[in-house]
C-alpha cells in the first residue's frame, strides 16, 4: 500500500514542480515582472484551469478566445506517437547493435566502445541535417523521395522524426548495454552456458540481456529526458504541429502546465508499471 | 608508478585531451586576438562578375571567394565564425561555471545541514526534467528575441541581453546540480576514510576540507565538462527557435530584404539564422555553423573521455597499490564448477 502511495507521490510531485515552473514562465512575459502576488495569482489560475478544463483556452489572431478541445488532442497524440515510437526504436536499435559488438572479439569491443562513446556527443542538429541532406541528394539523383522530410499541412511524417530522434539516443543505450554485456560475459554463468554448448545469440538474448534489463530500465531515465528536449527542436525544423508547437504558440501557464503534466502521464504509467514488473520477477527495487 | 604523477600532468601527457583543448582554446584564443588587432571588423566581399561581366548577388561559394564564401550581405563567413568564436566559447563557460559553483555549495550545504530537505527538493528538481529545458529556456527568454522586443518599448541593451541570457541558461540548473553534488558527497562520506577521521575528532569543516574536497575536484571538472557540452547544444537549440546571444537586429540586405542577424554574430545564433539556407541553391551556408558546433562538442567530449579515462587509471592504481598482486585466482573465489583455463597470450 505504501509502495502505491510512493507512486503516486513521486508523479504529485513532479506535477507540482511542471505547475510551479509554468507559473515562473508567467513572469516572464513582456519582460521580467519578480512580482510574488502575481505568481500565486498564476499558480491558483493554473490549479483552477486544471480542475476545470474549460478555462483552458488560447487566443487567436482575432482576439476572440477558444477552447483548446478538441483541437488539442491531435497535437497530443501526433507528439506522443513520435515519442513513444522513438523510445522503443532506439531501445530496440541499441539492444541490436550490442548484439551484433557482442560477436567481435574482445579487443575490437574495446576500440568500438571508444568512438561511440565520441560519437555519442554529436548534437541532434547535426544528425537532422545530415539525413535531410542524404535524402536532398538522393531524391535529386534517383527521383524517389526515400520519405517526406518535413511536415506539410495534414501531411504528416513520421518515419523520419522517429528515425532521427532515435538514434542519438540508440548511440547511449548502446553504449550503456554494451558495457552492462561486458561485464555480465566475465561471470561464471555465461562460461558454463558457453561451455554446455548454447550459442552466443542464446545466451546473450535468454541469459544475458534478461539479467541486465533492470540496469538498462534505470538508466533509460535519461535516455527519456534527451528525447524529450530533441523533441521541442524536431517539431520545430520539421514542422510537426506537435504539443511542443502548441505550446510556443500559445505560452499560457495554464496551458503550459496542463499539457506537459499530461505528457508526463504516459510516460509516468510506463515507468510505474514496469518498474512494478521488474520487481515481481527480480526483486530488485528500481530508482528512477 | 602511475599515482606518482599528478592528474594534470597525465593529463597533458594525454594527446586526446591536448587535441580537445588545443580545438577549444585555439578558437578562443584566435578569436580574442582579432578582436584586439582588429576590432572585430568583418570584411565584406567587394561585388563579383561572372565571365561576361555581370554582378553577381551573395552569397558566394567558397570557390569564389576563399574560404569559406559570403553570406547574403557579403560578409566574409569565415571572419563571422572567428569573431563569433569568443562569444560562444565564452558564454558557454561562464555558464558552465555558473551552474556548477554554486551549486557546490548548495550542495554540500544540503547534505551537511539540510539533509531531511533532500528528497522533497530531489523530487521537485526532477519535474525540471519533464519541461524540457529548451522549451523552459526558449520560455523565459522569449521576450528578449524579437517578437518579445516588437510588443515593448525599451529594447534592454546588449550587455543587459547577454547577462540575462546566461543567467537564464545557469540558474535552471543549480537545483538538479546541487542534488547531484550532494549524492556525490554522500557516496564519499560513506567511505572508510572518513568514518576512521571522525572517530578522531575531525569536524564538519574539517571532513569537508581536507577528506572532501581533494576527491570532489576531478568529479568537478567531469560535471563541468559535460555541462559545457550540453550549454552548447542548449545554445544551438535556442539559435534554431530565435533566441541569440545579445538579442537580433533587422538587417537590410544588398537587395532590401530584411533578414534577422545575430548582434554577436556568435555560432549558435548564426546556425539558427542560417538555418534556412538549407532549402535554397546555397545549402553550404547552414552546414557551417553547425560544422563549427560540432566540433567543438567532440573537442569537449575527448577532454572529458580522456579525463575520465585517467581517472579511472588512477583509481585502479591505488586500489592495486592496496592489495598484493595476486598471480593466480585463489581457489576460494572461484566456483564450484568453474572451468580452468590456460592464459591466452
Amino acid at each position: 500500500m505504501t509502495a502505491i502511495l510512493n507512486v503516486f507521490m513521486r508523479f504529485f510531485f513532479v506535477a507540482i514542480g511542471l505547475i510551479l515552473l509554468s507559473a515562473v514562465v508567467g513572469l516572464f512575459v513582456n519582460g521580467i515582472h519578480p512580482d510574488a502576488g502575481l505568481f500565486i495569482t498564476q499558480i491558483f489560475h493554473i490549479v483552477k484551469s486544471l480542475a476545470i478544463p474549460e478555462n483552458l483556452t488560447f487566443t487567436a489572431i482575432n482576439g476572440a478566445e477558444y477552447s483548446i478541445f478538441p483541437h488539442f488532442w491531435e497535437y497530443y497524440f501526433y507528439s506522443l506517437i513520435i515519442f513513444l515510437s522513438s523510445l522503443i526504436l532506439s531501445l530496440a536499435m541499441g539492444i541490436v547493435l550490442a548484439y551484433i559488438t557482442s560477436l567481435l572479439p574482445e579487443k575490437k569491443i574495446h576500440s568500438v566502445a571508444k568512438t561511440v562513446s565520441l560519437l555519442e556527443a554529436l548534437p541532434d542538429l547535426f544528425i537532422i541535417m545530415i539525413i535531410q541532406f542524404g535524402v536532398l541528394v538522393y531524391y535529386k539523383q534517383t527521383g524517389t523521395l526515400l520519405f517526406s522530410i518535413v511536415s506539410l499541412g495534414d501531411n504528416k511524417t513520421y518515419i523520419f522524426p522517429i528515425i532521427a530522434l532515435a538514434l542519438i539516443p540508440s548511440i547511449m543505450v548502446y553504449k550503456v548495454i554494451l558495457f552492462l554485456v561486458k561485464e555480465e560475459m566475465k561471470k561464471t554463468y555465461v562460461n558454463f552456458a558457453k561451455s554446455t554448448g548454447f550459442s552466443q545469440t542464446y545466451i546473450f538474448f535468454h541469459h544475458i540481456l534478461r539479467n541486465i534489463t533492470p540496469t538498462i530500465v534505470s538508466h533509460s531515465k535519461s535516455i527519456l529526458l534527451l528525447l524529450l528536449s530533441s523533441m521541442v527542436i524536431f517539431e520545430q525544423i520539421i514542422n510537426i504541429r506537435g504539443i511542443f508547437t502548441f505550446i510556443i504558440e500559445n505560452p499560457v501557464p495554464n496551458v503550459i502546465a496542463f499539457t506537459l503534466i499530461l505528457f508526463y502521464l504516459p510516460i509516468f504509467l510506463i515507468y510505474a508499471l514496469i518498474t512494478a514488473w521488474v520487481e515481481k520477477a527480480t526483486a530488485q527495487r528500481l530508482e528512477w | 608508478m602511475v599515482t606518482d604523477m599528478g592528474i594534470a600532468k597525465r593529463l597533458m601527457k594525454n594527446k586526446v585531451f591536448l587535441i580537445g583543448f588545443g580545438i577549444i582554446g585555439g578558437f578562443f584564443l584566435a578569436s580574442l586576438c582579432y578582436f584586439f588587432f582588429f576590432n572585430d571588423q568583418i570584411p565584406s566581399a567587394p561585388l563579383l562578375y561572372d565571365e561576361n561581366g555581370k554582378p553577381l548577388p551573395a552569397p558566394y561559394k567558397g570557390s569564389d571567394y576563399p574560404p569559406l564564401g559570403t553570406d547574403e550581405f557579403g560578409r566574409n563567413i569565415a571572419i563571422v565564425m572567428l569573431v563569433g568564436a569568443k562569444y560562444t566559447i565564452g558564454a558557454a563557460l561562464i555558464i558552465m561555471v555558473l551552474r556548477v559553483v554554486p551549486a557546490l555549495f548548495f550542495g554540500i550545504f544540503l547534505q551537511f545541514f539540510l539533509k531531511w530537505f533532500k528528497r522533497p527538493l530531489k523530487s521537485i528538481a526532477d519535474s525540471i526534467n519533464y519541461f524540457p529545458i529548451t522549451l523552459l529556456a526558449f520560455l523565459l527568454l522569449n521576450w528578449v528575441s524579437l517578437e518579445g522586443i516588437l510588443m515593448q518599448e525599451d529594447v534592454p541593451s546588449f550587455g543587459v541581453q547577454i547577462a540575462i541570457y546566461i543567467c537564464v541558461l545557469s540558474f535552471i540548473f543549480i537545483p538538479l546540480n546541487s542534488v547531484l553534488i550532494a549524492n556525490e558527497v554522500e557516496l564519499l562520506y560513506s567511505k572508510e576514510f572518513i568514518e576512521s577521521s571522525r572517530t578522531l575528532g575531525a569536524g564538519t569543516w574539517r571532513i569537508i576540507t581536507k577528506h572532501i574536497w581533494p576527491y570532489l575536484v576531478p568529479q568537478l571538472f567531469i560535471i563541468m565538462i559535460r555541462e559545457f557540452i550540453q550549454v552548447l547544444i542548449l545554445m544551438a537549440h535556442l539559435g534554431i527557435l530565435g533566441i541569440f546571444i545579445g538579442g537580433v537586429v533587422s538587417k537590410g540586405s544588398l537587395f532590401g530584404r530584411n533578414v534577422l542577424t545575430s548582434r554577436s554574430s556568435e555560432w549558435a545564433g548564426t546556425l539558427g539564422m542560417w538555418w534556412d539556407y538549407f532549402w535554397t541553391a546555397f545549402p553550404w551556408i547552414a552546414f557551417i555553423p553547425i560544422t563549427f558546433l560540432t566540433v567543438l562538442i567532440l573537442a569537449a567530449k575527448a577532454m572529458l573521455n580522456s579525463l575520465e579515462s585517467v581517472l579511472s587509471a588512477d583509481e585502479q592504481a591505488k586500489q592495486a597499490d592496496l592489495q598484493e598482486p595476486e598471480e593466480e585466482e585463489p581457489f576460494a573465489q572461484m566456483a564450484p564448477f568453474q572451468l580452468l583455463r590456460y592464459k591466452d597470450n
